[in-house]
């Protein structure tokens, strides 16, 4: 494993706690640093504003208790646009979380998701948003690639990371190319040739590491990146400096 | 040791594939450590007649030194399969027959699976059942594959037991429907951590192999999975070759 610090954007809780293994796997595997969402304590896709709210305070919890090795994504449900945005506003500014997790209970073309965009540029931080073109048939408000390609080309101030390289990694960074997008590579796809093709078709510098943990296996997703065949400079920024470089946005402000 | 019981070679018609031949495939087992191979031909899933494919990679692998064994396909509703199975194992030195059932158009309870397993078992071949290639949700529109279904590999597995039986590519909700004594490989296995000694649970109950699905997966991605920081030394070294060499004994000095 890479003797350097990793950072790994996208992980949940399971579905309050992380679980043990996954620390000591962080640990023996040299992951410095989770950031972690709650999707609440169960599986909802359209959840309540306060289903999330209880989310975020289990994700503060876990910030907490692993000091400087969690950091947290406020989740919200956009639907409910001002009880949202005073829960960003809350987890941000109150208890330091680095930036806004969306999910599936908006379209990225709604404008109640621009709206948390917006608050996002001027908080400077940060949004983590779930995209999957599926051959099975998406979510009723699962958001496609091209769907956040475009929320990217709306809002070009915003720093906004497409989730799983959008699922299908072909398709997903070819709708990344012409956009702003950033992609994580979290989730249990681990086609040979997707690390080196997105990094080829979109730069490393718009490229981070995410597992997708607790649900998927760290390790797994980990190799996906150590394995690829690009340079050692790229794979620096994948693991760690895009993330640092994301980070520092919001800082840089203060 | 590292034995990868999954491993393909040759085109992938829906996109570009990195090192998809068979020094490709070398290339990427010398780059994650990986000792030795059983490789299929991936034009097979493609070709109902199996037997062309099976050659074609049966001599590249012959001038390759002995690293990568030769896995002949088969589809046993295509007219010839009984040839196409003798030639594999009589002329090319098969160490084990793959189907793709579903790639193939049949299901896994169809008779004809159930003829096949029984000439397997009379030239003690073993036989791998492959339940996917992709994960459902990236399937090209125009041709979406149902995974294979466990409930006819459980009844395969009694109606022939004395062939010796993999399935390939199942996860881990699939593996678990599986009779005990049906043997799997992890190349289609993705999970939390710690999906791995699950399956282990209770001891020596379910013979898991090693299988990285490369070239079309990454084949570190599959070795990332016996790290695990729980899974006793003994535990991993039988999923990485000490099962493979039980039910490969044909696999030659690469199986060490």
């Amino acid at each position: 494993m890479p003797d350097e610090p990793i950072i790994d954007c996208h992980v949940h809780p399971d579905p309050v706690d992380l679980p043990e293994g996954l620390i000591r796997e962080a640990n023996r595997l040299g992951v410095t640093q989770l950031i972690v969402a709650s999707l609440g304590r169960s599986w909802d896709y359209e959840p309540s504003h306060e289903h999330c709210v209880r989310g975020n305070r289990d994700t503060l919890a876990l910030v907490e208790r692993y000091g400087g090795m969690v950091l947290g994504w406020a989740y919200v449900n956009p639907r409910f646009e001002d009880e949202a945005e005073a829960e960003v506003r809350w987890c941000v500014e109150e208890a330091g979380f680095v930036g806004i997790k969306l999910w599936v209970s908006a379209l990225a073309s709604e404008s109640c998701v621009g709206r948390m965009i917006d608050l996002s540029v001027e908080l400077r931080v940060p949004v983590l948003m779930h995209a999957w073109h599926k051959a099975t048939g998406n979510l009723p408000l699962e958001s496609t690639p091209q769907m956040l390609a475009g929320l990217a080309q709306a809002k070009p101030r915003a720093r906004i990371i497409m989730a799983h390289v959008g699922g299908d990694w072909q398709l997903g960074s070819r709708a990344a190319e012409g956009s702003p997008l950033l992609v994580d590579t979290s989730g249990s796809i681990v086609e040979n040739g997707m690390i080196e093709e997105t990094v080829a078709r979109l730069g490393a510098h718009r490229v981070l590491f995410g597992s997708d943990a607790a649900g998927v296996d760290l390790a797994t997703a980990l190799a996906k990146i150590t394995a690829a065949e690009i340079p050692h400079e790229a794979r620096r920024r994948i693991l760690y400096d895009n993330v640092v470089e994301l980070l520092s946005w919001r800082r840089q402000a203060a | 040791m590292r034995l990868d019981v999954c491993a393909w070679c040759a085109t992938w018609p829906f996109h570009g594939v990195p090192h998809s031949d068979v020094d490709g495939l070398l290339h990427l087992m010398d780059r994650a450590a990986i000792d030795g191979a059983l490789v299929a031909p991936l034009d097979a899933v493609f070709d109902r007649d199996c037997r062309g494919p099976n050659a074609r990679l049966a001599r590249a692998l012959a001038t390759r030194g002995d690293r990568m064994a030769f896995c002949a396909m088969a589809n046993p509703r295509y007219p010839g399969w009984q040839e196409t199975v003798r030639i594999a194992d009589e002329d090319w030195g098969a160490v084990a027959v793959r189907v793709i059932p579903t790639y193939h158009g049949y299901r896994t309870d169809d008779q004809s699976l159930v003829e096949l397993a029984e000439v397997l078992a009379e030239r003690q071949l073993p036989l791998i059942v492959t339940t996917r290639l992709l994960d459902e949700r990236s399937h090209p529109p125009a041709f979406r594959v149902p995974p294979a279904a466990m409930e006819g590999v459980n009844a395969l597995r009694a109606r022939v037991p004395r062939v010796t039986l993999v399935v390939s590519w199942a996860r881990v909700a699939e593996i678990a429907a599986l009779d005990d004594n049906v043997a799997v490989d992890l190349s289609g296995v993705q999970g939390p951590g710690g999906f791995l000694e699950s399956l282990l649970e209770p001891p020596g109950q379910r013979r898991v192999l090693l299988g990285t699905g490369a070239v079309l997966q990454v084949p570190e991605c599959g070795l990332a999975k016996l790290g695990y920081h729980s899974l006793s030394r003994r535990q991993a070294s039988d999923v990485a070759w000490g099962w493979a060499r039980e039910l490969f004994p044909r696999w030659g000095p690469s199986a060490g």
